[in-house]
């Protein structure tokens, strides 16, 4: 299977983290203009509550002086020329009504009784909410002007109730007029198109310049509400807001564009700093971790890079070192015998495949000795197996003190034969070597009263052959045997040679 | 360390010296009225004389309904006796607002000359146009 990488998985969410941040920034834009739109349609709002609210109140005052003017002469108990004094504002010239647009003027009694009107006749009275306010009022607050919006069901009205009869309150006047004619300049004092729609929003007033094809205009709308806060009119306002985006298009181009810049910065610099202290590091501690698992040197890998990784080659070192330790002992083990601490028959096997290789290639005679200690059996029946050990254990390191070079091995081949492989040496030498070993031997004087000498002597068989291609190497072994055989049979305690007799045996038997 | 006091003072004081000083809360022998108990008194009052202290031609833009007007500086003792000739007719005083010193000037003098029932409204045309309370040209 394919596994990622250190360098991909990094790699990748580095990757993801610019993605993330690249999406992130394109829709807070969008989120960030409509929060703008809206912070400008709102303070826009607040811009046409100020002008619209300010007009009113021009209005409102200019209707307070006229009701105030035409009150004095109003003489609410002779109905006939109350008729004709309601009906003077409209008729006659008066200053503040220039400023209006006078609706109806209705005079009422102290009881808010309706005496007569002037004016449009079919207007509504005025609402429930406002007259119970007028009847609940009490002792000063009776003689405070009232003003309040409101609308028909097809026209915006304003009424200002001023008392009639100075302070002492004999009667109300209402002066209703249309609020619309005083809130067409609301668009002059923002300096923006101003549309005027009423309650069921049909248009009252069309923005100048705007149309239906007017993309860079924006509506900013406010709610004008009048009595029982019901909305009387809409006045929409026409905010251009090609600067409004041109400008937030320069700020979000200049944040996106540096929190780009940075933000690959910081990546670059994680990516380098990551690629020189954890990839690389990682990468050649694998090469080298490779290198040191087929190298029999004692090898160990660099440690460098940062702390995990410097920690993780120290582990690799220290346990290719103990693996190497323990290799080398179960190695020395394996190739050890047990009980007598010489070579042991699979080590000497590989000797003498090594050596019989050698000897074949350079020409030179290779020697076999296989020894067999004499009556070893009955000399365990006696002594017991312990001594039998002992006497192994003696045997085996005076015939290893017995060879003289480094490339002679002697090995224990079984239970009481040893065996030793002499390189480079002929029959004779190997006899020879027989002989000393047999000298050796009888030196340390082993006591055994079962053989005949009274001491453990050992029958040797010896072999020697020039090596030739096609010939195994075990039969250098067969041949000393056949040798060892005949010492045996020739009564122990002798030195046999392996003569071409015996080869020719080993021959016919392998074919 | 007294220079740095009046330092201190000097600063303080300055925002006063730059406005026009506020007429004082009251009047030794007159009561300070409000809009509406000044219109309670007005009310309640029929030979109550009320005196407007301000110019003729502030007076004549509007002003509290029955109101006389009668400039201070021109309120000699003779004057203010043609339209009040007993010392005991009450008198209301008001001028521009809390900033006017005239009505104050005005009612602290017919305090002197032993007028006995004396208000000042201290809020003056300023506080009654505010309260939209009806007015008079």
């Amino acid at each position: 299977m394919e596994r990622i990488s250190l360098r991909a998985l990094i790699t990748a969410l580095l990757l993801a983290v610019v993605l993330i941040t690249v999406v992130h920034t394109v829709i807070s834009q969008y989120q960030f203009r409509r929060a703008a739109l809206d912070y400008r349609a709102d303070s826009i709002s607040r811009v046409i509550e100020v002008a619209a609210l300010e007009a009113l109140r021009q209005a409102r005052s200019h209707a307070i002086t006229l009701g105030g003017s035409v009150q004095k002469r109003l003489q609410l108990h002779a109905p006939d020329v109350l008729r004709t004094q309601l009906n003077a504002p409209f008729s006659k010239g008066y200053v503040e009504a220039g400023y209006l647009d006078l609706v109806a003027l209705r005079a009422y009694d102290a009881e808010l009784h309706l005496l007569d009107m002037d004016g449009q006749r079919h207007i509504p009275p005025l609402p429930e909410t406002v007259m119970q306010r007028l009847a609940q009022r009490q002792g000063v607050e009776r003689l405070k002007t009232l003003g309040e919006l409101w609308h028909t069901t097809d026209a915006p009205l304003y009424s200002v109730l001023v008392p009639i009869g100075g302070l002492h309150v004999e009667g109300y006047l209402e002066v209703v007029f249309n609020p619309l004619f005083n809130l067409l300049n609301v668009g002059d004092m923002i300096r923006m198109p101003l549309g005027i729609h009423d309650h069921r929003r049909a248009e009252l007033l069309h923005p100048a310049g705007i149309d239906e094809r007017a993309p860079n205009h924006a509506a900013m709308e406010y709610a004008l509400r009048g009595v029982d806060d019901a909305v009387v009119l809409y006045l929409v306002a026409y905010a251009d807001v090609d600067m409004l985006y041109a400008d937030m298009r320069r700020i979000q181009f200049i944040t996106a564009l540096s929190f780009f810049v940075l933000t690959l910065a910081v990546l670059t610099l994680a990516f380098w700093l990551l690629n020189r202290h954890l990839f690389q590091p990682v990468q050649h501690l694998i090469g080298q971790m490779e290198h040191v698992l087929h190298d029999e040197n004692n090898a160990l890998v660099t440690q460098r890079g940062i702390q995990e990784v410097h920690a993780v080659a120290a582990s690799f070192n220290a346990m290719a070192t103990r693996v190497r330790e323990i290799i080398q002992e179960l190695r020395r083990i394996s190739a050890q015998d047990g009980l007598t601490g010489i070579a042991n028959r699979r080590s000497f096997n590989q000797a003498l495949e090594r050596e019989w290789l050698r000897a074949m290639r350079q020409g030179t005679p290779l020697s076999v000795l296989l020894i067999d200690i004499d009556h070893f059996k009955q000399y365990n029946d006696r002594y017991g197996h312990q001594a039998g050990d002992e006497c192994l254990q003696h045997i085996a390191s005076a015939l290893n003190l017995a060879v003289q070079r480094p490339t002679d091995v002697v090995a224990r081949y079984g239970g009481e034969e040893f065996v030793i492989l002499l390189p480079e040496t002929d029959a004779a030498g190997a006899a020879a070597v027989a002989r000393r070993m047999q000298n050796v031997v009888a030196t340390l004087a082993l006591p055994h009263a079962s053989s005949a000498t009274g001491i453990v002597s050992m029958s040797i068989g010896v072999c020697a052959i020039t090596p030739s291609r096609g010939q195994p190497a075990q039969n250098l072994i067969a041949c000393a045997d056949l040798a060892l055989y005949r010492a045996k049979a020739a009564g122990r305690n002798r030195v046999e040679v392996a003569q071409a007799s015996d080869w020719a045996a080993l021959d016919s038997a392998a074919t | 360390m007294r220079s740095l006091a009046g330092l201190l003072l000097l600063c303080l004081a300055l925002p006063a010296i730059a406005d026009k000083p506020l007429a004082p809360q009251t009047i030794p022998g007159a009561v300070t009225v409000d809009a509406e108990r000044a219109v309670l008194l007005i009310q309640a009052t029929p030979h109550l004389v009320i005196v407007d202290s301000r110019l003729s031609e502030e007076h004549a833009k509007g002003h509290i309904p029955g109101a006389i007007n009668l400039l201070d500086t021109e309120m000699t003792e003779a004057a203010l006796s043609r339209i009040a000739p007993d010392r005991d007719t009450p008198l209301l005083f008001y001028c521009n607002g809390e900033r006017c010193l005239r009505s104050n000037n005005a009612a602290a003098h017919a305090v002197a000359w032993g007028y006995r029932t004396i208000y000042w409204f201290r809020g003056g045309w300023q506080e009654w146009l505010h309260k939209e309370l009806p007015i008079a040209r």
